[in-house]
């Protein structure tokens, strides 16, 4: 009876761990499921997968580092294997920032690309890239500084700053004011008035 | 992020303000999906000791059938060469969740461990894929001539072009593991360069 409750008490701090990440923790889960997958269907499958595999790791969370690096860490490597499982499947062609910034965006030729809105360019743009890039895409976007992302990436801070560089770069070109769509979703969906 | 422009900020405000479907999964949901999930392993698993039993089976036929001792040698050695290609089929088996310690490693340190075990397999796989089936078939070609004296120099001839192919067939096979382990060792060495400082 003695060992059986410490085993309890471990479940029970590993559930209300999970259930702590997963309230916070959630909708950015989401949106990453989503630059991780475009078919609504197997995204709810990845998801599931991510949040399978983080509640399966909460059992060996020791705080050495915080419960958000962590999530995103169990997240992004979830994601990243589903990726490569998927590319091997579907040998999707997938490129890194250097080579995307190159890539002609297809709204040079304006219109038919001009009314799509900026998040759905967005998640164009993150589907294209290497799961590595992706994950320091999508962390940019969320906000995170370029620690963080280095430690949950693993790159070093001196990558992450010139990948942050490039993937400004990039955005600043294919969202930049004045441009049919870009610009147009930006402004439908932006709090800031500009 | 000070060097942030007004464009930035809207896109990644745009980005987190985005809706979400509010998926959420109770811990008890958790629980049956990760336990669903194992049963499919398991069910993976059998499936392959299955596959591995009836080719096991078939040899195994096949030895309790031959009358010939150097036949039957060739059959036990690649039936013993199949066990073994089975076990270490499963034990490098890559379809598995993701380990409880995923939230200590950074992307690049999984992604290595990963891409190591993979080449390990690639670069070895004389060792525990070819190798264990030679002694097994080249008994078996021997004991193949050795039964058919009345024609043995067309039968010879016919076992050295059937060896000939084997061995070709291997000697591919080993090339092209050679070839994509050194692809991976490429990916290897991009991941440590993108965690190297400076």
């Amino acid at each position: 009876m003695e060992q059986i409750q410490p085993v309890k008490d471990a479940d029970d701090r590993r559930d209300s761990r999970f259930e702590e990440a997963a309230a916070v923790y959630g909708p950015a889960l989401e949106r990453l499921a989503r630059a991780y997958e475009a078919d609504p269907d197997a995204r709810r499958d990845l998801l599931q997968e991510i949040l399978i595999a983080l509640w399966r790791s909460l059992d060996g969370f020791d705080g050495r580092c915080s419960l958000r690096t962590w999530v995103y860490r169990v997240a992004h490597n979830t994601a990243a294997s589903y990726v490569t499982r998927r590319m091997r499947m579907k040998k999707r062609v997938v490129v890194g920032l250097e080579e995307l910034a190159e890539l002609a965006d297809g709204t040079e030729g304006e219109d038919a690309a001009g009314q799509r809105d900026a998040i759905a360019r967005l998640y164009e743009l993150i589907e294209q890239l290497k799961p590595l890039d992706r994950q320091v895409m999508v962390a940019y976007l969320e906000g995170m500084d370029a620690a963080s992302t280095a430690e949950i990436t693993g790159l070093s801070a001196r990558n992450v700053a010139t990948k942050i560089h490039r993937i400004k770069q990039i955005l600043a070109r294919r969202f930049q004011p004045g441009r049919g769509g870009a610009a147009q979703g930006l402004d439908e969906g932006g709090r800031d008035g500009r | 992020m000070g060097d942030e422009s007004p464009q930035d900020r809207q896109l990644r405000e745009l980005w987190q303000g985005q809706k979400t479907e509010g998926v959420r999964m109770s811990v008890a949901e958790v629980q049956a999906s990760a336990g669903k999930f194992q049963r499919r392993i398991k069910g993976r698993n059998a499936r392959e000791y299955a596959a591995a039993a009836a080719v096991v089976l078939f040899f195994g036929f096949e030895f309790w059938q031959a009358g010939d001792l150097l036949a039957r040698i060739g059959f036990a050695l690649l039936i013993a060469g199949i066990c073994y290609l089975a076990w270490q089929l499963h034990a490098r088996g890559s379809w598995s969740p993701l380990p409880r310690d995923a939230g200590l490693s950074s992307y690049v340190e999984y992604k290595r461990r990963e891409l190591e075990r993979q080449r390990d397999a690639l670069s070895s796989v004389w060792r525990w894929y070819l190798g264990p089936l030679v002694p097994g078939l080249v008994v078996l070609m021997l004991a193949f001539g050795r039964a058919n004296p009345g024609h043995l120099q067309h039968m010879w001839l016919f076992v050295a072009i059937y060896a000939a192919v084997v061995a070709a067939l291997f000697v591919g096979i080993g090339k092209l593991n050679s070839a994509a382990a050194r692809k991976l060792q490429k990916e290897i060495d991009e991941l440590d360069e993108g965690g190297r400082e400076g």
